[in-house]
């Protein structure tokens, strides 16, 4: 307020100063472009011999949610791996070398997967990685990893764009397109089913689950009367129940990404005496889950990828688990992410250190054998797998059918 | 590793660019908006669906990125002429949730949860220390430009309404028009620095623009210095260099996440109490 | 109509339990002026503390009296730790009060989940053994009649508290004019202190029973924090009666909006029901026009 614009020579010089610190920081950027040369991450690929371990310690990337809302799906995967790894490394490692495991948050968003990724591949140097446990941060890095030529395994990443991620780009989760499809059928088919009431979370899980039920149910011939979504983090589903018992459809699908959500609903849809059918998919599948909310969940029909927990490999695992650990909230999470760990070593083991042997390996790898029952990946990197329907009932999970696609 | 700092770079001269748009708004006018997270996702949004479902040209989505923020940025400073203060804040903040929650449920469009992929960005832009010149380039010139803003008569008239809006008005200040001109501004650069960001990652989704992101920007700004573009810069690239060097510390992954947090909202608390001004700011924070 | 019936008693419920939060965060910016939004942590602290004492051998009332005392000794060691020394560099005025307060909210749900870990705690009660009851065509669960219960009698003892007893007063004197209450010996200090000890222990008070309703995880505190904030802004920031009413008002909207339309985007209705109700009343519902 005081004065007439005394700046003009200063305010000159001063965009001057700046602007020579910006020629010289661009300069001093290309000067150093220059220099870094040709170190770059990617292993040649070597058709005769095996290449070798480097350093005879094998470093494993993890990338994983272990802060926000989806930490508890990093919590129970990490734990799968580090107990496959600590089993491995006490039998002696791969090829005789000891795992080392490299943890990074991927925060289940794009700009966490792709940071953690960053600093994978290009500061850890890892070739190897399982992650992530979302979708949204798996596609965060999956074009940083194809382009090193960097192999990474997902546990749970389930949304559809995975399967053009690349031909580096593994999961031992199928892809969200069939459950939903599998729902819907069998509704329609099974439970005779005509109207349906579709409850489900806004996350990229859960969309597409609601899609393929929603289209698989009406090609049938079934009507979609409710169709409502609810944001991560809702508590009060007053609107949705309310609108439900409205209508009083014959079978409910409800489709949260975290049991407590899960239960929550099914909770006030229970205390408003909504009496139809309640369909779900897998993540209120655990036994424990169902164990400590018998009381509301009776009744309930689940639609998961078959996992058979007593079958000995499983069996074993689950109980490695929960020596250590509280039960975990998704077993079958858990023994993928135990599984991509063995099927990793397995790979290294039959083909060495290197990630194109190693992805033709896995492509096309059938009926592998482990924690979680039979594995078969499909050309695009896609695991195989059957569904189990079961129901809950006085406190267990009965099977009731199995469908493979 | 020089992919791993390069990357670094690219990433702080992005958000460099948000924040300084940020403190124009927040720093220079006064006007704390909450918004910023979802204003470089309507830029980001708006560039990806414009490229991928459009198939605008790079430029035309790239200018209409910067529009799309600008205008929404400046209908919200218009209802400052009414609603203040903290419920000007509240009202802020709530846009920033509206733009997650349409992101996330206009499906047709956006895909919902599952984000946009494939994010084009120009060939000649496809190598990553090209990016990254292009980015820092970026930075520089929305710092020269909003340099000579805030340097301005107009600028000056910011600061005015800052400090004294009872003043401004007494000496004919239309404080209305000057918050929505800057709120303006603001939104031009994040919108920038939001298609910037989906250029550059390629794939976004919602949850890249929530409330975790718009803490972030408060820190960058407040520990940079209210006031000060060039704290803007600094506060940024200081606390992004802090989140990747606590990555480099041995600590449990079950804590690391938590860890991480509780460091960065220490730096900010302590920067507020003992230290209003940021690094180098020139307004205090009160 | 029945299902109206119901949309109105279940948007009563959540509207008492988010007004009890709201009530306090309110009280306590009327007496010492700051943005408490680490209010919310202190809410969800509560619910964790209460779990800890339920599993702990507490027994209900021991873990929920266990869970209001820690709630209060939190809301008290916050504004020890933060607001007082703010305090003492310049007078407290809005965004850098609400800007540490954000920075304590943040650690408090961190702290929360490096001890409780990223699982979701449900609590299981023998409350919800207890069947619904039907009254006439309403279903009434025994959580909801137990938020009630206890939400009303906290509104009327809190209400006068603040008119008729010296320490209420006293409180109401700081939130009037500071300086005058310090010139006629009111340690505006102690007041201070004493607010943040009695409506945090309020506020535990709602998170024990948000504890009991939904469950627990450490993300809520943020959702705490934006519910309490946004009621009290537009019931008038201050004041108790506007904060019950907002709760109401935006809760029963938004339910109705998403009852008649799509619920997915409730978040919309309750912007627009915010931005429309600040927009021609700025000050909110029973606010003053305060500078």
């Amino acid at each position: 307020m005081q004065n007439q614009p005394s700046s003009p020579p200063a305010k000159k010089g001063g965009a001057g100063v700046w602007f020579l610190i910006l020629v010289l920081v661009v300069a001093g950027l290309i000067y150093w472009n220059q220099q870094k040369g040709g170190e770059d991450n990617v292993v040649p690929t070597n058709t005769e011999t095996k290449t070798e371990i480097p350093g005879g310690v094998l470093k494993l990337g993890v990338i994983m949610p272990l802060s926000g809302d989806a930490a508890i799906y990093g919590d129970n995967e990490l734990k799968g791996v580090q107990i496959a790894v600590s089993e491995i490394n006490a039998a002696g490692g791969v090829d005789g070398a000891q795992i080392e495991l490299v943890v990074e948050d991927g925060k289940c968003n794009p700009e966490g997967g792709a940071a953690a990724g960053n600093k994978l591949v290009n500061v850890d140097m890892v070739k190897f990685i399982i992650g992530g446990a979302c979708s949204g941060e798996t596609l965060g890095f999956t074009t940083l990893t194809g382009e090193n030529q960097v192999l990474s395994i997902s546990p749970s990443a389930t949304s559809p764009a995975i399967t053009d991620a690349g031909a580096y780009v593994f999961r031992t989760a199928p892809s969200d397109a069939l459950a939903g499809s599998i729902a819907a059928n069998y509704a329609f088919t099974d439970l005779g089913a005509k109207t349906a009431a579709i409850i489900y979370e806004t996350t990229d899980y859960a969309q597409g689950l609601e899609k393929t039920f929603k289209d698989t149910f009406t090609a049938l011939g079934g009507e979609v009367v409710i169709d409502e979504g609810f944001a991560t983090g809702d508590k009060d589903f007053t609107a949705q129940v309310l609108k439900t018992k409205n209508k009083m459809p014959d079978v409910v699908y409800v489709v949260p990404q975290s049991p407590a959500t899960g239960i929550l609903v099914i909770k006030q849809l229970k205390s408003t005496n909504v009496t139809s059918a309640l369909l779900t998919a897998e993540v209120l599948a655990s036994d424990t889950v169902l164990a400590d909310n018998e009381v509301f969940l009776d009744g309930l029909t689940v639609i998961e990828p078959f996992y058979d927990q007593t079958a000995a490999k499983a069996a074993a695992f689950l109980a490695s688990y929960k020596a250590e650990n509280a039960d975990p909230e998704f077993p079958f999470f858990a023994a993928s992410a135990y599984s991509d760990v063995y099927l990793l070593a397995e790979a290294i083991e039959a083909v060495g250190y290197d990630t194109t042997k190693g992805a033709a390996y896995l492509t096309g790898l059938k009926n592998w054998s482990g924690a979680l029952g039979t594995i078969s990946f499909d050309a695009n990197g896609d695991v195989l797998t059957s569904y189990a329907i079961k129901k809950a009932d006085g406190g267990v999970y009965d099977q009731v059918k199995v469908v493979t696609p | 590793m020089e992919a791993y700092f390069i990357y670094f770079l690219t990433l702080a001269a992005i958000f460099a660019i948000g924040t300084m748009a940020y403190n124009v708004s927040a720093g220079y006018t006064g006007l704390f908006t909450l918004a910023q997270a979802g204003l470089l996702g309507v830029g980001a949004y708006t560039y990806a669906l414009l490229t991928i479902n459009l198939h605008w040209t790079f430029v035309t989505a790239l200018a209409a990125a910067l529009v799309v923020p600008a205008i929404a940025n400046g209908i919200l400073a218009y209802a400052s002429k009414k609603i203040r203060g903290d419920a000007f804040a509240i009202l802020t903040l709530w846009f920033g949730f509206v733009v997650v929650t349409l992101f996330l449920n206009w499906r047709g469009a956006t895909r919902g949860a599952l984000g946009l992929n494939g994010i084009p960005r120009p060939e000649f832009l496809d190598d990553t220390f090209l990016f990254l010149l292009f980015a820092v380039l970026l930075t520089a010139l929305s710092y020269i430009v909003l340099r000579r803003i805030v340097s301005s008569p107009f600028g000056r008239a910011l600061g005015a309404v800052r400090d004294d809006e009872v003043a401004a008005v007494a000496l004919g200040k239309d404080v209305t028009r000057l918050r929505v001109t800057s709120a303006v501004v603001n939104g031009v650069f994040a919108g920038l620095a939001g298609a910037l960001l989906a250029m550059f990652l390629g794939y976004i989704n919602p949850t890249l623009f929530d409330i975790t992101l718009l803490v972030q920007f408060i820190g960058y700004m407040v520990v940079g210095g209210l006031g000060s573009l060039e704290g803007s810069i600094l506060g940024t690239v200081l606390l992004l260099a802090v989140r990747e060097a606590i990555r480099f510390v041995p600590l449990d992954p079950e804590l690391v996440g938590a860890i991480r947090e509780i460091i960065f909202a220490s730096i900010l608390g302590l920067v507020i109490l003992y230290r209003p001004r940021g690094l180098i700011g020139k307004v205090e924070l009160e | 109509m029945d299902i109206y019936l119901q949309i109105a008693w279940n948007s009563l419920t959540i509207a008492a339990l988010i007004a009890m939060m709201a009530a306090s965060f309110t009280l306590i910016y009327s007496v010492t002026r700051v943005v408490h939004v680490a209010h919310g942590g202190v809410v969800l602290a509560s619910g964790y503390f209460f779990y800890f004492g339920w599993t702990h051998g507490f027994g209900f009332v021991g873990a929920a009296a266990l869970a209001v005392i820690l709630a209060a000794i939190l809301g008290v060691a916050i504004n020890a730790l933060v607001y007082e020394p703010l305090r003492r560099r310049r007078p407290l005025t809005g965004t850098a009060g609400m800007l540490a307060s954000v920075a304590a909210l943040i650690v408090i749900q961190n702290l929360l989940l490096a001890v409780w870990s990223s699982h979701t705690i449900v609590l299981h009660t023998p409350l919800e053994r207890v069947a619904s009851w039907a009254v006439g065509p309403l279903v009434v669960t025994p959580v909801s009649v137990l938020i009630l219960s206890v939400a009303i009698p906290v509104f009327v003892f809190c209400a006068l508290l603040m008119r008729f007893t010296k320490v209420g007063r006293a409180m109401r004197a700081v939130s009037d004019h500071e300086e005058m209450a310090e010139v006629v010996g009111i340690n505006s200090k102690r007041i201070r202190m004493m607010s943040f000890a009695f409506f945090s222990a309020i506020g535990g008070l709602a998170g024990v029973l948000a504890a009991l309703f939904y469950n627990l995880q450490p993300p809520y505190a943020v959702g705490f924090a934006v519910d309490a904030f946004s009621t009290a802004i537009v019931g008038g920031i201050g004041s108790l009666g506007g904060t019950v009413v907002a709760a109401i008002f935006i809760n029963t909207l938004t339910n109705l909006g998403g009852f008649w339309m799509t619920a997915g985007i409730k978040t919309l209705f309750a912007f627009v029901v915010v931005f429309l109700f600040l927009l021609l009343r700025p000050q909110g519902i029973f606010g003053k026009k305060r500078r």
